[in-house]
């Protein structure tokens, strides 16, 4: 493997399926996490909820568009299961709690108990058959610049980003409408907002279901992509990763998350690239960095990036410091 | 230097009112979990309950020991340490390194651990939290450093020691003695009795000592602390001292009772934030009472559900502590509506 070969692998993840999914989670916690400021930590049980609901209703034979239209209730049942109880919690509090409901949620899925109907730690495979059979490109090779992708990868591609846009466009109208004003002014200053009769309660909820219902739609594109739902693919790191795509983007803007998502992807895959290099090289010459170390070494990074980005640019990379301290001023 | 104890915000009355709501908390919990287990007596006998009682409070205790130096910083500084459970794994793989590798015994690395992690809980509150409070970074970044620091530990500890689950090489197998009907190793039975020691000691010390005496007085009122001329930030490095020291105390017995492995101290975090939490942010007592009935429910409702669903058990509890107590640690109401 040569450098141009590592930086071709980056673009393809860039522009790839993977991507653009936590692209679309990515925007569902930030209008959770950016907007309305709740540290929803269980964000990978809302795509555990997509996703599962997809594959278990194909499963028993229910057909694509009853599958989506189950991983959609599921999400939105597990988002108000939390929320309903919770949202009234202190920022901390919050975020404790809604970790241990998705931590639940992935036990339970992955326990042989469930295992009937999820697939217990094995989880569930092969339900993406009918999406794929509605692809209209041919089955031909396509070069999107230097990336050349079959046409079965590109149709997911082009449904998935295509879904990022209209759930991009639809933020944008929802975050200037007054209820989005509403969010932010939650967010800042919690009594004020309800000085003037706004229900927060009730706007927090909104916000975690409409959150949770982007995250679904991210684990449906995700377990579309790999034909398989496992449980421990919807683990804490899975949340953090997607905290680290809000972060590094920047908070409570609309595009930021896409463009978190796409240089997250960009950077995760290029430094695998260049570790999986060092692995092979160090595993020939005997050392003891190898592959296992490798993966480890990722999460090293988003670990690093997350502590880094708070602390030298907590406005995130796409949103200038400038922009940042006028909106303080205007909220302050 | 006179150290006062009182909450100088809040009229004596509330004070009292929320702490007796707190023992009103815990008294129900107690309740609860006595009632099920005399359930469960009935539906199964003595033995087995008494069995699940003795290996939850030797889980629950465990809890406690990483747990307490949590509560103190939570209770000082307002910070969830989500990296707390990376301590207990750096002081169980210190541990196993110095056992397998080198071949101490494991009575001299368990003390060596336990220096290491005092050690790195003073040099997390020196290189990196007491930058943070100068920045006056919010609680909600600093949650999110914490669990970036959480994050890095745990997969550098999985990039050094591997995935598999590893044990000391000594005290791997032990025969159970049997103690009235519960049967116990002795390796459980030392881990509970240093468990109790080490709480002992540190209660001590925060009662009698003058240091003790100023953390307690921080962790009550951290402006009337500085107030009175207490030095703050030197009392909490000591709090992050003793809190990593303990916690990879509570590591090295986890991994003697159980195995050492790369994740151990994240898998029990969030056993131990419930512990604490039910028990009482900030006091040694609470942690060890929360702890405790923790991990003994954790173990008690094995007898109902499967094994490998016991931690929803303890989630489900955590979820449970928060609900009904959302004010906060010493009841100052941030809820509204």
């Amino acid at each position: 493997m040569d450098v141009l070969s590592i930086l071709l692998d980056a673009l393809r993840t860039a522009i790839g399926p993977t991507c653009a999914a936590y692209a679309l989670g990515a925007l569902g916690l930030n209008l959770q996490f950016g907007y309305a400021g709740l540290i929803n930590l269980g964000f990978a049980g809302s795509l555990a909820a997509g996703a599962y609901g997809l594959a278990i209703t194909v499963g028993a034979g229910g057909g694509l568009w009853l599958g989506l239209l189950v991983a959609l209730v599921a999400s939105c049942a597990f988002s108000l299961l939390v929320a309903l109880p919770t949202v009234r919690l202190r920022a901390d509090y919050l975020a404790m709690t809604t970790i241990a409901a998705a931590e639940i949620l992935r036990l339970i899925l992955r326990s042989s108990w469930a295992a009937p109907v999820t697939g217990g730690v094995y989880g569930k495979q092969r339900f993406a058959d009918e999406f794929y059979a509605l692809n209209p490109f041919p089955a031909a090779n396509y070069a999107l610049g230097p990336v050349v992708v079959s046409g079965r990868s590109l149709w997911l591609m082009v449904v998935a980003w295509v879904l990022v846009a209209l759930a991009a466009a639809a933020l944008w109208l929802i975050v200037r409408s007054p209820w989005g004003r509403v969010v932010t002014a939650i967010r800042e200053d919690e009594a004020l907002a309800t000085s003037f009769g706004k229900n927060a309660f009730a706007v927090k909820v909104q916000v975690m279901v409409v959150g949770g219902v982007l995250g679904a739609l991210a684990g449906v594109v995700l377990a579309v992509d790999q034909q398989n739902v496992n449980p421990d693919n919807f683990a804490a790191s899975t949340t953090f990763f997607f905290f680290a795509i809000v972060i590094l983007g920047g908070r409570a803007r609309v595009a930021t998350p896409i463009a978190g998502a796409i240089v997250f992807w960009l950077i995760l895959s290029l430094s695998d690239g260049v570790l999986r290099e060092a692995a092979d090289l160090s595993a020939a010459a005997g050392g003891w960095f190898g592959q296992e170390q490798a993966g480890a070494a990722r999460y090293v990074l988003v670990g690093l990036a997350l502590i880094l980005v708070i602390v030298f640019r907590p406005q995130g990379f796409f949103v200038s410091r400038r922009r940042a301290s006028r909106m303080e001023e205007v909220t302050a | 230097m006179t150290v006062q104890t009182g909450d100088s915000t809040e009229a004596p009355t509330r004070r009292f009112d929320t702490l007796r709501r707190r023992r009103t908390v815990v008294t129900v919990f107690t309740a609860l979990l006595l009632a099920l287990l005399v359930v469960g007596v009935l539906q199964r006998g003595v033995a087995p309950v008494l069995q699940t009682v003795v290996d939850g409070a030797r889980l629950g205790l465990v809890l406690a020991l990483i747990g307490v130096g949590l509560s103190v910083i939570f209770a000082t500084t307002g910070i969830f340490n989500f990296a707390q459970g990376e301590f207990a794994t750096l002081g169980a793989a210190v541990a196993l390194w110095l056992n397998v590798a080198i071949g101490l015994p494991v009575v001299l690395v368990g003390i060596l651990a336990v220096a290491v992690g005092a050690l790195s809980g003073y040099a997390s509150e020196r290189l990196l939290w007491r930058p943070l409070r100068a920045r006056r970074v919010d609680t909600t970044s600093a949650l999110v450093v914490a669990i970036g620091l959480g994050l890095v530990l745990r997969h550098l500890f999985l990039a050094f020691m591997g995935g598999s689950s590893r044990s000391y090489n000594e005290y791997t197998v032990q025969t159970q003695l049997e103690l009235g009907g519960v049967s116990i190793t002795p390796k459980a039975l030392w881990s509970i009795v240093i468990c109790l020691a080490a709480l002992g000691l540190l209660a001590l010390f925060l009662k009698r000592t003058r240091a003790g005496q100023a953390i307690r007085a921080v962790s009550d009122d951290k402006t009337l602390a500085e107030a009175s001329g207490i030095a703050v930030n030197s009392q909490l490095s000591l709090v992050w001292a003793v809190g990593g020291g303990l916690a990879a105390l509570g590591g090295v017995l986890l991994g003697l009772v159980e195995q050492v492995r790369w994740d151990m101290g994240n898998q029990v975090l969030l056993l131990v934030i419930a512990g604490v939490t039910l028990g009482g942010l900030g006091t040694v007592m609470g942690a060890v009472v929360g702890s405790a009935i923790v991990g003994i429910a954790t173990q008690a409702s094995t007898l109902w559900i499967p094994a490998e669903l016991k931690y929803v058990t303890a989630l489900a509890l955590l979820i449970l502590i928060l609900l009904i107590r959302p004010q906060g640690i010493f009841g100052r109401r941030e809820r509204l509506g």
